[in-house]
């Protein structure tokens, strides 16, 4: 009873905070009213053929007629319109595209404006035209549908348009694809080792020498999450965290993805970047650059059992100086800890 | 198989079997009509278990209960204790199941595959009845056992509808190995019944057509089912190979998908994809043909471009076996690789827009009548335009790298499926349950019905798109455990408050349908004043459909033919200048 | 049928295509891994290899021998003998893929061994096994068929003009034959 109270209330509260809603819905009385309106005269009748069928009266009351002219456009729009009304506002905004602070996060954003863009004046184009034709060709008595089979030059030219629009927008997507995926990182990239586990992140930082130990998805187990060599002389001096990021200001990352177990994925959207890491491979094509200190949360972004709901790490992007201050305070971790053979991980193996 | 099919054909052919009554008409019954109703009436019932599941979900949602209090007392107040992290990710892995394998596929190709294929193209029945009626009970058993899964120790499959290995096959990984392997059998039985059905359609278009009903003679509808039986024959079996070796995973100790003896989890994806792209056209081509007919129906008018609707549905079905990949640019699967599947995503597009505006063409110098059918109809165009567009936006690599797997897709998904496949389904029942069940449902209900459908459904999925953008993930049983997603909650409330009346107002749909089987007001042969062949016909049709078979002499839309009394013209009247014996000439086009 | 047989053919490009992802992913020298029971065919050939080839010759000419039962069925026979010969190649076929299975799985090859090498060719040829098994039993019905249509001859009566059942079981054998061609190139030889 104290829920269904409780639910009642909560439930007033987000209904009085969208007030668009309600303009929404004195919107949508008048079509039931005015659609019963159209039904109204239904009956028995007589058709051409003397046989008795049942009519509905089909046609659009003056009162509906208006409502669609008036109302249909605008239904969708009101929602973009009218959330920010409702969202409450953080660091970055709730209802749309959080802030960027990523490199590569300027060309995502530029495409995604440009497609919103062309899909928005689609999208407009077609509702107009087609709340146009339902008020315009609404069944009137005496005026008879035009009977026509099609147009073959119309025809030619909605499939061209499109096929160009598509096409554009492809090789376009494909150019800064390539940028972002197919090119190799910088040299002086800041190597970082990020490994999924059910559920947590491990982390690998390269010491002094600026170089991580080389990793072999075959010698990932339970106890060398990174499947790293013990005796690699690269690696004695990394050092490693757990659930804790932190990334140089304006120095590329290179990032070297892969996972424990299951298939987890590196999902940041202040950095535009989301990336599957799945288990017997090591990524290493996935490069950022951050532009702006901040505060963010690295999230797991493939479902990955039922921790996936809290599988997230810290991420702070920080200046140079405080950086190498971080990095110093922290003690190279032993390569691999435990075993250095490879202990298979899980399998149903009987 | 064989030996089924042949001796019924035979003992068919040499006796007009006798039909089945009462309840046993519903067990034995090889009437197509009658097993097209069984596939309605449980698929509606599945409707309504996925969508239960879709109103627990999004009250975990709104009012998560993984917080837990040091006290022990669950943080939220409203939330409902039970729903545990793990049993959530059951709950939307069941929910996409359930609405996808038990809902729209049956709704679609079963129910009005069946019930309507040999009318609209004049054959008695289907070629081949008893495995119709196999395929209905293989679907029913699938229904079954995977509905059996909740019960099972571990619980409900819970690694996404999509269950990517390596989660899926590791029982360590998922603690649903019972589930899990439910969901294999189910979903390899499911896909049986698919075949059977895909099969039998295929034939029964090739083979029985009625006289002079030219490829190009047929309605949308049936072109529409037609071409969705070839993509479910392809692509289907691969779904099952893959379940197969999941289960042999799972329960034999095979490797196909453990990168830790050899295996590729990525070959789960790739086989699933192979299957699940074609499988998206699967459920919104034969909306797609049904919507094409009703739309001509109630704008009286023939469809702008026939021919041009039936390529581009054929375009859809070719080129919808080489986008898969579109679901993995950021899987790590090869890059170049991505980018080609960026490109022929793209092309797929193309017949989508040439479907859309021939749509829009038909509407042009119409005469409409705004019946429910109708409505639902213009519901699904509009809103397949806005769920295929949004489409645009993952098909570009770089864009799909910051919306994946967030509420954008969530908001892409319902759009063209709610939007798309069921207000396609609405259209549907509403134009044919008068033939069905010789009634009208109710036009007032069913308005109100519509109205309420098309705004709840719009307020609680559009915003997804909004906080998909935010960057809330998909598939998290507690957005508030993230600090970048606590002041989205108001907009999860909202999206929930939105659901919930989604699911009311199926009620009255509910309430129509049932009501109307007694009360609705007799519905005549023809009440909408339609042209194809089943309107031809008694409502409902008696067994064999036909009393003879009747002759086509025309194309499936001749609406508002000038010079002509009546603004309709049905496919068996034979043009006044010709012999109603008269051989009918070639096949042409209507176009 | 045919459109049946695409159906079927899909189900085993999946697996085949499944396999040939996994063993491209493999890499040079892992294949088989070591250890494993060799069936891949050598020169000169092993024991196993010799009753491998053997089979595949067997099934092939049950396909032959079907064939020719159907040609007998046509001219007004009744085809019995090619189709029991049919019947018995098959049934052979799978008695020695039994007893390879049984070989293999003493030997310590078995599903859950050898990483993907055993559940790729079990998997496989118990998909084949299954479906050779289905058509067995399509082919054990022809040979009742044509067992009475022989006795119908005996009797001097005219046997059942229907073709029907022989066309489409026979459309099936020939696909599993030409399956067990893929498979056995690419589990066996390559
Ligand atoms: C009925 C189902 C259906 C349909 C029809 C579609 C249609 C399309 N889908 Fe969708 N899709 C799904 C169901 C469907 N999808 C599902 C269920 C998933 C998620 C699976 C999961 O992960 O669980 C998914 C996921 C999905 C992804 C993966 C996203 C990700 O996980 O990151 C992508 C990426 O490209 C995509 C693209 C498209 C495109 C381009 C179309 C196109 O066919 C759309 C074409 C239509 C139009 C474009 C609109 C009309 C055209 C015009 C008005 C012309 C003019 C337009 C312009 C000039 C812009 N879909
Ligand atoms: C045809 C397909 C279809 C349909 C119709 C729906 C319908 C709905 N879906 Fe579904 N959905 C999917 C296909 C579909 N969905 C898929 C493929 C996924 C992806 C899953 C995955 O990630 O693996 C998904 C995922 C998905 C999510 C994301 C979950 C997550 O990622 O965490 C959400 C969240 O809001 C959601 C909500 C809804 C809602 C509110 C409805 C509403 O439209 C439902 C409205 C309700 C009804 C029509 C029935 C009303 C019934 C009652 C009121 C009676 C109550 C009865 C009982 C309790 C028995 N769906
Ligand atoms: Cu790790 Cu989700
Ligand atoms: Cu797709």
């Amino acid at each position: 009873m104290e829920i269904l109270l409780t639910f009642i209330k909560d439930a007033l509260e987000v209904l009085t905070e969208s007030l668009w809603l309600l303009v929404l819905f004195t919107g949508f009385f008048p079509l039931i009213l005015t659609s019963r309106a159209g039904e109204m005269g239904s009956g028995r009748q007589i058709n051409r053929e003397g046989v008795e069928i049942f009519e509905i009266h089909w046609r659009l009351t003056p009162m509906q007629s208006r409502f669609y002219r008036f109302v249909s456009p605008f239904l969708v729009l009101l929602f973009v319109g009218l959330l920010p009304a409702h969202a409450e506002i953080r660091e970055t905004s709730v209802w749309w595209l959080p802030r960027n602070v990523n490199m590569f996060g300027h060309a995502i954003d530029f495409i995604f404006y440009v497609i919103l863009v062309l899909t928005g004046v689609t999208f407009i184009g077609v509702f107009s035209v087609l709340g146009y034709f339902l008020v315009k060709y609404r069944a009137r008595p005496g005026v008879p549908a035009i009977h026509s089979h099609g147009n073959n030059t119309l025809e030619v030219v909605w499939t061209t348009i499109p096929v160009f629009i598509f096409l554009g927008l492809a090789i376009y997507g494909n150019e800064e694809w390539s940028r972002m995926r197919r090119n190799t990182p910088p040299a002086d990239a800041l190597p970082v080792a990020v490994v999924g586990e059910q559920f947590g992140w491990n982390v690998r930082y390269p010491g002094a020498d600026g170089k991580l130990a080389k990793m072999d998805p075959l010698k990932v187990g339970k106890d060398n999450p990174f499947g790293v060599d013990p005796a690699d002389p690269v690696g004695l001096d990394d050092f490693t965290s757990y659930n804790d990021l932190v990334f140089p200001v304006n120095r590329p990352v290179r990032l070297y993805l892969g996972s424990k177990d299951v298939i987890h994925a590196f999902y940041v959207p202040e950095f535009r970047l989301y990336q599957d890491m799945v288990p017997g491979r090591v990524y290493d094509f996935v490069w950022l650059k951050a532009e702006a200190t901040g505060k963010f949360q690295l999230a797991c972004n493939q479902l990955c059992g039922q921790g996936h709901y809290k599988m997230f790490g810290k991420l702070s992007v920080v200046p140079v100086a405080e950086y190498e201050a971080w990095a110093k305070g922290k003690a190279p971790a032993p390569a691999v800890t435990g075993t250095s053979s490879a202990t298979p991980v899980v399998s149903n193996q009987r | 198989m064989s030996t089924a099919t042949l001796s019924h054909n035979a003992s068919h052919a040499s006796h007009e079997h006798t039909e089945p009554t009462g309840w046993r008409k519903y067990l034995w019954s090889m009437d197509h009509k009658v097993i097209g109703l069984q596939y309605l009436f449980t698929s509606l019932l599945f409707l309504f278990v996925g969508g239960g599941l879709a109103l627990l979900l999004r009250w975990q949602l709104a009012y998560p209960s993984t917080q837990v209090m040091a006290n022990g007392d669950v943080g939220n107040p409203m939330s409902l204790a039970f729903i545990n992290p793990q049993f959530y990710n059951s709950l939307f892995t069941m929910h996409a199941t359930v609405m996808v394998f038990l809902v729209v596929m049956p709704l679609l190709i079963g129910a009005f595959g069946n019930y309507l294929i040999p009318l609209k193209i004049g054959a008695g029945d289907m070629a081949f009845p008893l495995i119709n009626e196999l395929s209905y009970w293989a679907y029913a058993l699938s229904g079954v056992i995977l509905m059996a899964s909740f019960l099972v120790a571990g619980g409900a499959p819970a690694g996404g509808w999509t269950s990517y290995a390596p989660l899926s096959s590791v029982a360590a990984y998922n603690n649903t190995q019972m589930g899990q392997s439910l969901w294999c059998v189910g979903i390899f039985i499911n896909g049986l019944a698919s075949i059977m059905g895909a099969f039998n359609y295929i034939t029964t278009i090739v083979n029985m057509r009625a006289p002079g009903m030219g490829f190009f003679r047929m309605p949308l509808g049936v072109w529409g089912l037609f071409i969705t039986a070839f993509l479910l024959l392809l692509a289907v079996p691969v779904l099952s190979a893959a379940a197969a070796m999941l289960f042999l995973d799972l329960n034999s100790g095979t490797n196909f998908f453990n990168p830790a003896h050899g295996g590729q989890p990525l070959l789960w994806q790739h086989l699933f994809w192979f299957f699940g792209h074609p499988e998206v056209y699967i459920m919104i081509l034969p909306a797609m043909g049904l919507v094409s007919d009703v739309l001509a129906i109630f704008a009286r008018k023939p469809i702008f471009g026939y021919r041009a609707m039936v390529y581009a549905m054929v375009a859809i079905g070719f080129l919808g076996f080489i986008v898969w990949g579109h679901h993995m640019f950021v899987s790590g699967m090869n890059l170049v690789l991505s980018a080609a599947f960026g490109v022929s995503t793209m092309v797929i597009a193309v017949p989508s827009a040439i479907k859309t505006f021939n749509w829009l063409g038909t509407l042009w110098g119409g005469s409409i009548r705004f019946t429910t059918a109708m409505l639902n109809a213009l519901a699904f165009v509009l809103m397949f335009v806005i769920g295929g567009l949004s489409g645009i936006f993952m098909a570009s690599t770089p864009v799909d790298i910051f919306v994946h797997h967030t509420y954008f897709i969530v908001a892409h998904i319902h759009y063209v499926l709610f939007g798309g496949s069921i207000f396609g389904i609405f259209a549907a029942i509403y134009t044919w349950y008068p033939k069905m069940f010789g009634r009208m449902l109710d036009e007032t209900l069913g308005k109100i019905h519509f109205a309420f459908t098309f705004v709840f459904f719009n307020l609680c999925f559009f915003p997804m798109h909004n906080v998909g953008l935010g960057g809330m993930m998909r598939r998290i049983a507690d957005p508030t455990a993230y600090e970048h997603l606590r002041s989205l909650q108001p907009i999860n409330q909202f999206i929930t408050l939105a659901a919930i009346g989604l699911g009311f107002a199926q009620f009255i749909f509910l309430w129509n349908f049932f009501r109307s089987l007694k009360y609705g007001a007799p519905a005549g042969n023809n009440p909408w004043e339609a042209t194809t062949l089943e309107w031809m016909v008694a409502s409902p049709p008696g067994h064999g459909n036909f009393e003879t078979t009747p002759t086509v002499y025309r194309g499936p839309y001749d609406f508002s033919v000038p010079g002509h009394a009546r603004d309709y013209i049905m496919q068996h009247e034979p043009p006044i200048s010709e012999s109603p014996v008269g051989k009918p000439k070639r096949a042409v086009s209507a176009g | 049928m045919l459109v049946f047989l695409a159906s079927e053919a899909m189900l085993f490009a999946g697996l085949i295509g499944g396999y040939i992802v996994l063993r491209i992913a493999q890499g040079q020298g892992s294949w088989p891994p070591p250890g494993a029971p060799e069936i891949g065919v050598k020169i000169p050939p092993t024991f196993l290899n010799w009753v491998m080839i053997t089979n595949t010759v067997i099934l092939l000419s049950s396909s032959v021998t079907y064939h020719w039962g159907e040609v007998r069925m046509r001219k007004g026979g009744s085809g019995l003998i090619g189709y029991a010969l049919t019947a018995l190649f098959g049934t052979i076929f799978l008695g020695v893929q039994a007893w390879e299975w049984m070989h293999l799985k003493h030997e310590g090859m078995w599903f859950n061994t050898y990483g993907i090498y055993g559940s790729c060719f079990f998997t496989m040829t118990g998909f084949h096994g299954l479906h050779v098994f289905l058509g067995l039993l399509g082919i054990l019905m022809t040979v009742w068929r044509s067992g009475l249509r022989q006795m119908k001859l005996f009797s001097g009566q005219t046997p059942n003009p229907s073709h029907t059942f022989e066309e489409l079981t026979g459309y099936y054998w020939h696909f599993v034959d030409v399956v067990w061609i893929f498979l056995y190139s690419i589990l066996y030889v390559l």
